[in-house]
């Protein structure tokens, strides 16, 4: 009989997303919302390129996460797969027997009703609509993920974004790398983005 | 009248659309999506960076980046 897989770590979030310098704004929105609201943004950068255990690995970091963040916006040539490959890793969690720590999907879309066309299968589905903007991303991840009564505010969220684009830039720069969607600049921007929500009152050190 | 007939269906149509998207949201929600995820208290800094093994090398060049650029 196959060993019980650990429980999930409840404040941590699978982000899903392309891994293209057009996205890199919504990327660092995404994690400043994340921060923002003490949650830990973990991503397949983390994973080095080993070839033939990088699958089990990306099935196990999903499994290690309570809440998993799919951005379906990517819809154009050339053909990307991974994303929707990915949710469906996810979903299969979600199927699993409902319990108190049963695996949450949150869906994001650009377009308000393109999901229904392009994955009818999750119908019934509301995504966040972020339109393709970091503000729209930093909105629908507190709509999904906040708590109304508790804050952070939207616009104190989207002020660290704008401070963590600038960070990125120079972290970006020391590095001599094109964008963030590296393991080394991805975890500099998350320890950056985590002293800032502290350096701006959001979270505690 | 044809034409106004196909207006009132499109009209329809959406409405019986959003309806559907509507419910989906509340069967979403009471999925447990909020009410699980915010009884959850958030981490501080140094939990997420310790959740995610960030060396305190690469806190130290963050830091670093974050003096020289605010």
């Amino acid at each position: 009989m196959p060993a019980a897989a650990p429980a999930p770590d409840e404040k941590a979030v699978f982000l899903n997303v392309p891994f293209d310098r057009t996205y890199e704004p919504l990327f660092l929105a995404l994690i400043a919302a994340l921060v923002s609201l003490g949650r830990v943004p973990r991503s397949v950068l983390e994973i080095p390129e080993r070839g033939q255990g990088r699958l089990r690995r990306i099935m196990g970091l999903i499994e290690a996460c309570r809440v998993s963040l799919h951005d379906l916006s990517r819809v154009g040539a050339p053909a990307r797969f991974n994303m929707p490959f990915e949710l469906g890793l996810a979903y299969s969690l979600r199927l699993r027997p409902p319990g108190p720590r049963r695996h949450l999907v949150v869906l994001l879309e650009a377009q308000q009703h393109r999901l229904s066309r392009t994955l009818s299968d999750l119908a019934g589905h509301d995504p966040g609509i972020h339109g393709g903007t970091a503000r729209g991303v930093v909105g629908a991840v507190l709509d999904n993920l906040g708590t109304p009564a508790a804050g952070p505010y939207p616009s104190d969220v989207y002020a660290l974004c704008r401070r963590l684009m600038r960070v990125a830039r120079e972290l970006k720069s020391r590095d001599h790398v094109p964008t963030v969607f590296s393991r080394g600049v991805f975890l500099r921007t998350v320890a950056a983005a985590s002293q800032l929500a502290v350096d701006a009152g959001l979270i505690l050190p | 009248m044809p034409k106004k007939h196909v207006v009132k269906g499109k009209r329809s149509a959406k409405r019986a659309y959003k309806t559907t998207v509507y419910s989906g949201r509340l069967a979403v929600k009471s999925d447990s999506t909020s009410k699980v995820v915010h009884s959850t208290p958030p981490s501080s800094a140094s939990e997420i960076r310790e959740s995610l093994g960030i060396p305190k090398s690469d806190v130290k060049a963050a830091i670093e980046a974050i003096d020289s650029v605010l």
